[in-house]
């Protein structure tokens, strides 16, 4: 089980992440919304131990993640919301040095890189410059480095990004077959569509605050509303979103 | 034969092996990826492979070698009339010059090569979420930055510790002086690229350690392109210095004393006993310069561990500028004054941007002018030296020629780096948006020229003129200057149909031994004969330089106008097209039907 118990960060002594708690059970996607701001990518550093926490903690199975943070990386899989790659290297060669870096055993690593390749479309392409790859390519890469090594937890930030509708499709069903196979899922994404229809549970942060965090039938429920769109604008959006859009229309014509 | 092969294949599986594992896995990254470029330049970027790299560094050397083979040569020397020959004492310029030539090119490819030193936001991001110990990524960036110090230190002069003593001792020495000149040889040239290769190592790590995350990366480029400049005046000092090296026991410089290839030299020859004993000396305080850079190499690079890398989630997430750019002028006398169109408004302020900020542009340019500065400050020595500054009498050709050469060398690196793509993928918003029929580029790049150049003339070269020798030879070099570098911009600017720096592909690579043998007589034109020009024209009157500028002046605005008055014929390119597989020599003078 994965716990953060009242994560907090601060930068300059001004809290972007305020005591923000939460468990994963195995088996369980947990769905991370919040507007541009509201701290989601910071929960996400110091969920997968890149930023420690001014307060709070990570804790895996009960142990705080930093007292053997090389340990807790080797059991998660992290797909980062920029997809920044090594350009000059092939998607093949990177797969291949991450998959060395794990510590993979070899015949499994090009074994398991190959299929992954081939079944993210991604084998014709795998000698080509990461440089050439599209937005879409470059994800996939960033997927299959994630899942390589058959990790217990996993972490996604916004991970259809960029990725075509067959991708993100393919994805979809990926994400609950790992759910369904008892892994721990952090999902952190700006698509509600998809957070509503894959995540058995949600967490709303605003300004860095925890607004809602309950299963998704029980978020719409505590607003009232039929859809989690609803709830989240009630939840979170300080202004009309028709008003705000409305102005835009007017600044645009305006002489 | 199969035994070679075996051998092969042993150290092949070897290699494999070490590479299966994560440290050495990661160093190699660290050692391949300073040879490739660290952005997603595409096509335009200037990215070179590892043997293509090796091969480029290595070949200076051969040719240095080769052309001294004159100089050493008893054959040669005995047709020459040259019987009273000491190779060892001849050999200190040119020995001099190799560790010189080592050191600077060190220093340039740390100076190009800056941001790969350290690991980035990419590595961070990349090597951060594996199960690796963040000490180890930066240990092993360690290995392999020093791993690749040597391999380019034994690469530049692969050839030349080979060749070049067997070029000294081939006449009066044994094998065993060979071997040993060669072991002194070795030792000095890589010992001099060591030094440069940490003393900018701790540069780097100082500079990152000392100041704020932005403020360094605001530097960053101007201070690489001063690392260059440094490098190419520390290469020029080849030409003077050894001469000096000789009576160095009845010289009080201080200057000698602090030029690093001085030191090796001292220690490479008195690895041999070929050194006195103020040169002996010299090769001890190099060892100890040498150990004290290390050190501090090390301690910067520990301390930059702390204070920048581990913090780079951190600077993630905070918004990196809060205050807008301020700028010289304001941007309405700009749209009055100099940009007319929309076209120029646009295109004029984002060619600027791209040459100040982008790393791969602004090196290029710095150093190229940076080379210009070294010619242009040999020129002034050797030119005072001769004729001092004479308050009353005229300036000589050398010193009428400084300005000149630094225009020529400016104006030859704006032209040049304007044919580098920045960004390729980032091009779609000027093809979308310019009509490429009707475009004015050339007035666009015609104005970042000369916005570097006229400002600079009026402002440091008319007064100093002025000061040295009056008012009407300040004046008159000042119009010339003005008209000259004028008409070099639009000459340089013929058949350019490009925004700067938004084109791929570039020309220059097709031709480019032609362009380099017409930018030399190009050079010679501009400046020493310019220079004689005028010189001849200030003997007769002063007043002559007036009428002569002027009138070149007065033809450019006239040549400008006419041009001016219609839009440039030639459509607007992103890419240029490659140079044809087959080309047709065309002798019946037919044009080919399109």
């Amino acid at each position: 089980m994965l716990e953060a118990k009242g994560l907090t960060k601060c930068y300059a002594s001004i809290p972007v992440v305020s005591d923000i708690s939460f468990s994963i059970r195995p088996g369980e996607i947990l769905g991370y919304l919040g507007p541009n701001g509201s701290g989601k990518s910071t929960t996400v550093k110091m969920i997968t131990g890149l930023l420690q926490p001014t307060r709070g903690q990570v804790q895996f199975y009960g142990a705080d993640i930093q007292a053997d943070l090389t340990g807790y990386k080797r059991r998660m899989g992290y797909v980062p919301e920029e997809a920044m790659l090594y350009p000059y290297l092939s998607g093949w060669e990177y797969l291949d040095f991450v998959g060395t870096l794990r510590g993979m055993d070899r015949p499994l690593l090009l074994s398991r890189a190959g299929a992954l390749l081939e079944l993210f479309s991604l084998y014709p392409h795998r000698h080509a410059p990461i440089s050439s790859y599209s937005k879409g390519m470059r994800q996939r890469v960033l997927l299959i480095a994630a899942l390589m090594h058959d990790p217990d937890i996993l972490v996604f930030d916004e991970p259809l990004s960029g990725l075509d509708v067959t991708s993100a499709m393919i994805f979809r069903n990926l994400v609950k077959s790992l759910g369904a196979q008892g892994k721990i899922i952090f999902y952190c994404s700006h698509v509600l569509e998809v957070v509503e229809k894959l995540c058995t549970h949600l967490l709303i942060l605003r300004k860095g605050q925890l607004v809602a965090y309950n299963s998704v039938a029980a978020v719409r429920e505590m607003t009232g509303l039929a859809t989690l769109e609803r709830s989240f604008s009630r939840l979170v959006q300080e202004e009309d979103a028709a008003e705000i859009a409305n102005n835009i229309v007017e600044v645009m014509s305006a002489t | 034969m199969i035994q070679l092969i075996n051998l092969f294949n042993a150290i092949r599986a070897a290699r494999e092996r070490l590479l299966q594992r994560p440290f050495w896995r990661l160093t190699a990254h660290f050692a391949g990826r300073l040879f490739s470029g660290s952005d997603d330049g595409g096509e335009g970027a200037l990215n070179l492979g590892v043997g293509a790299m090796l091969a480029l560094l290595a070949t200076p050397g051969l040719f240095l070698t080769v052309l001294l083979f004159g100089k050493y040569s008893p054959t040669i020397r005995f047709f020459r009339g040259d019987r009273f020959f000491e190779p060892y004492a001849q050999s200190l310029p040119d020995q001099y010059f190799f560790f010189t030539f080592s050191m600077t090119i060190t220093g340039i490819v740390v100076a190009l090569k800056w941001e790969s030193i350290f690991p980035g936001r990419r590595d961070y991001m990349n090597l951060a979420p594996l199960p690796i110990c963040t000490r180890n990524i930066f240990l092993a960036n360690m290995v392999a930055i020093v791993s690749i110090a040597v391999l380019f230190a034994l690469d530049i002069n692969s050839v030349s510790s080979f060749l070049f003593p067997l070029l000294v001792t081939m006449e009066k020495g044994t094998f065993y002086d060979y071997l040993r000149f060669i072991g002194m040889h070795v030792t000095g040239v890589l010992l001099s690229s060591l030094f440069i290769f940490f003393a900018l190592f701790a540069l780097v790590g100082s500079l990152m350690a000392l100041l704020p995350t932005q403020l360094f990366h605001r530097l960053s480029i101007y201070i690489r392109v001063a690392v260059v400049i440094v490098m190419l005046a520390l290469l020029c000092t080849s030409f003077a210095v050894p001469t000096l090296l000789r009576e160095l026991s009845r010289s009080h410089s201080v200057l000698l004393r602090v030029l690093p290839p001085v030191w090796f030299v001292g220690l490479a020859r008195s690895l041999i006993g070929k050194a006195d004993p103020q040169l002996a000396s010299l090769g001890m305080f190099g060892i100890g310069m040498i150990l004290g850079v290390t050190a501090l190499a090390g301690t910067v690079y520990l301390i930059s561990y702390y204070r920048h890398f581990i913090r780079i989630p951190e600077q993630l997430e905070t918004v990196i500028r809060t205050r807008a750019p301020r700028s010289l002028l304001p941007q309405s006398w700009l749209d009055r004054l100099l940009l007319r169109c929309p076209f120029e408004r646009a295109c004029y302020p984002f060619a600027f941007k791209t040459l100040l900020r982008n790393d791969r542009q602004s090196l290029l340019f710095g150093g190229i002018a940076g080379l210009g500065l070294v010619l242009a400050a040999q020129s002034l020595v050797a030119a005072s030296g001769r004729a001092g500054f004479q308050g009353a009498g005229l300036p000589n050709p050398g010193q009428l020629a400084v300005p000149l050469i630094l225009i020529f060398f400016v104006l030859c690196a704006l032209r040049f780096v304007f044919d580098l793509p920045a960004e390729l993928q980032a091009n779609w918003a000027a093809q979308m948006i310019v009509d490429t029929e009707k475009h004015r580029a050339v007035p666009v790049a015609r104005k970042v020229m000369l916005s570097l150049i006229w400002p600079a003339v009026i402002v440091v070269a008319l007064p100093a003129y002025s000061y040295f020798w009056g008012w009407t030879v300040g004046i008159g070099h000042t119009i010339v200057l003005l008209a000259w570098s004028a008409g070099l911009a639009d000459l340089l600017l013929r058949r350019f149909r490009k925004i700067p720096f938004t084109c791929a592909y570039s020309a220059w690579k097709q031709n480019a031994t032609a362009m380099i043998v017409l930018y030399a007589l190009g050079y010679a034109a501009f400046t020493s004969m310019t220079a004689d020009f005028e010189y001849n024209l200030l003997r007769r009157h002063p007043l002559l330089l007036w009428i002569m500028g002027s009138a070149a002046l007065a033809a450019w605005k006239l040549f400008l106008k006419f041009r001016e008055d219609e839009l440039d014929p030639t459509d607007l390119i992103f890419e240029e097209p490659p140079a044809p597989e087959v080309e047709l020599l065309n002798l019946t003078g037919r044009l080919p039907s399109s």
